[in-house]
């Protein structure tokens, strides 16, 4: 009898534990059917290849899933190229180092403080007010919109909106989704070799074509309004943890739409009006905050960008 | 008699929370170069590096961060989520890993797709964009001692 009970113990606690490890063994088990149909009808893979995959598949949602960081990366200096080669840089130590390190710091209380090669800064030397996110964390900010600032508090919320677009992907989330299937076809072809001209140039295509879908967005059409209210709830929370005042991000749309031209070629076209950003931001903020400046952070937003 | 079956039981038991365990105990570095901190926030001491595609052990979580131990050189940190992937990185890949990335989520395969090698031919095909200072961007390091010291002195938290 006892023994009975033993081994009947001792099966359902074995059964547990085998069941725990194949838990362990299949989780995360996800797959690519689409991706695979695609790729037999394109010719790149086998129609066994495509069978085999297809077997172990469900579904991707959404081929932006599939970009990797490292992915996220090359795409993100190469929108950084285009942004930096289309604009004159401003070459300035103290302010390159101020900006650099205020929007690290800031990155670090986002909910993506890590990203394959980092975050970087750098001001671009125009008249435009204008910010640019690219895909990884490279971030552009222009002369101009340094100027609408009157405090540490207002760059940072600059800043943050930024690191906000970084954060939820709003590039990579440009791209369209037939460039990645390309993508994932081109890997699957090429398998563990090293790239053949065909392939190389059939990933240099789909790059290009994620570049041109990205910076359409980033330079000529704008994000939606959608994106820019997301980016700026991400900015008001990440001056929250960091400790900035966030009703700066509204006394900085305030300023934006004072010298704004409605149909300039700037922040006006590629971003809803300042006034409809307003509303959002302090509904998000709540009302409560006031707009009090910090004399510490003034002083030395005052001798880091008194030129600028 | 009872003995033996408390021990089956027990052994039974650390083989269950050590099968529970297996499944999220391993995780490898998404980002190129990552640090292993003290505590758990970005204020706490650098206690070492780890590199991308490297694996840890997962020895605890508190919020976005994790207790890691890395699987070569065990050195111990926390490390934040977003350094962090669920999946293995094969930093070369065979077929067979290229037949696992492709049919589970299980597997991601390093330097495949856009690359570096896809950025050099991008660039051979358009040569007014310059990468000169995106490559200057990529090179300014900002240390933890100066992040401490602007939230200091900006009296931030």
């Amino acid at each position: 009898m006892k023994t009975m009970k033993k081994s009947r113990l001792f099966m359902a606690v074995s059964v547990l534990a085998v069941t725990a490890f194949s838990a362990a063994a299949f989780y995360g088990c996800q797959a690519m059917g689409p991706l695979a149909k695609v790729g037999a009808a394109t010719g790149i893979i086998t129609s066994d290849q495509a069978d085999s995959i297809e077997k172990v598949s469900t579904a991707v949602s959404k081929a932006s899933e599939t970009i990797t960081p490292e992915q996220e990366y090359y795409i993100g200096r190469t929108i950084g190229a285009v942004i930096s080669s289309k604009y004159k840089v401003y070459q300035n130590d103290i302010v390159t180092d101020y900006i650099n390190v205020m929007g690290q710091s800031l990155s670090k209380f986002s909910d993506m403080p890590e990203t394959f090669g980092g975050y970087h800064f750098l001001v671009l030397d125009s008249d435009e007010i204008n910010a640019f996110a690219a895909p990884g964390g490279l971030i552009f900010v222009t002369r101009g919109i340094l100027r609408c600032c009157k405090d540490e508090d207002a760059v940072a919320a600059v800043l943050a909106h930024e690191i906000g677009h970084v954060q939820l992907k709003h590039g990579t989330e440009s791209i369209d989704d037939s460039r990645m299937t390309s993508v994932v076809t081109t890997i699957l072809a090429e398998g563990a070799k090293n790239l053949g001209p065909k392939e190389l140039a059939s990933l240099t295509t789909a790059f290009e074509g994620s570049i041109s879908d990205i910076t359409n967005k980033l330079v000529t059409n704008g994000y939606s309004r959608e994106y820019e209210n997301q980016a700026d709830k991400a900015a008001v929370t990440i001056m929250k943890r960091a400790g900035y005042n966030p009703t700066a991000l509204v006394s900085m749309l305030e300023m934006m739409g004072k010298v704004m031209k409605p149909d300039g070629m700037d922040f006006a076209k590629t971003h809803p009006s300042p006034q409809s950003r307003i509303e959002v931001v302090k509904e998000v903020i709540g009302g409560s905050a006031k707009a009090d400046v910090n004399t510490a952070r003034l002083a030395r937003f005052n001798r880091n960008l008194a030129n600028i | 008699m009872k003995k033996t079956k408390s021990l089956i039981i027990a052994v039974c038991l650390v083989l269950f929370v050590a099968a529970v365990a297996f499944a999220a105990s391993k995780m490898s570095v998404q980002i190129k170069e990552a640090q292993l901190r003290a505590t758990p926030d970005y204020l706490g001491k650098v206690t070492g590096k780890a590199s991308y595609g490297d694996q840890v052990n997962i020895e605890g979580t508190q919020g976005a961060w994790k207790k890691v131990k890395t699987v070569k050189g065990a050195q111990s940190g926390w490390m934040h989520d977003s350094a962090l992937s669920e999946k293995e990185i094969r930093m070369s890949a065979g077929d067979k890993d290229v037949k696992i990335a492709a049919s589970s989520s299980e597997l991601q395969l390093a330097g495949k797709g856009f690359s570096k090698e896809v950025e050099n031919e991008y660039k051979k095909k358009n040569s007014a964009v310059t990468y000169k200072w995106v490559d200057q961007m990529e090179r300014i390091k900002i240390s933890q001692p100066q992040i401490q010291k602007f939230m200091k002195e900006g009296e931030l938290k």
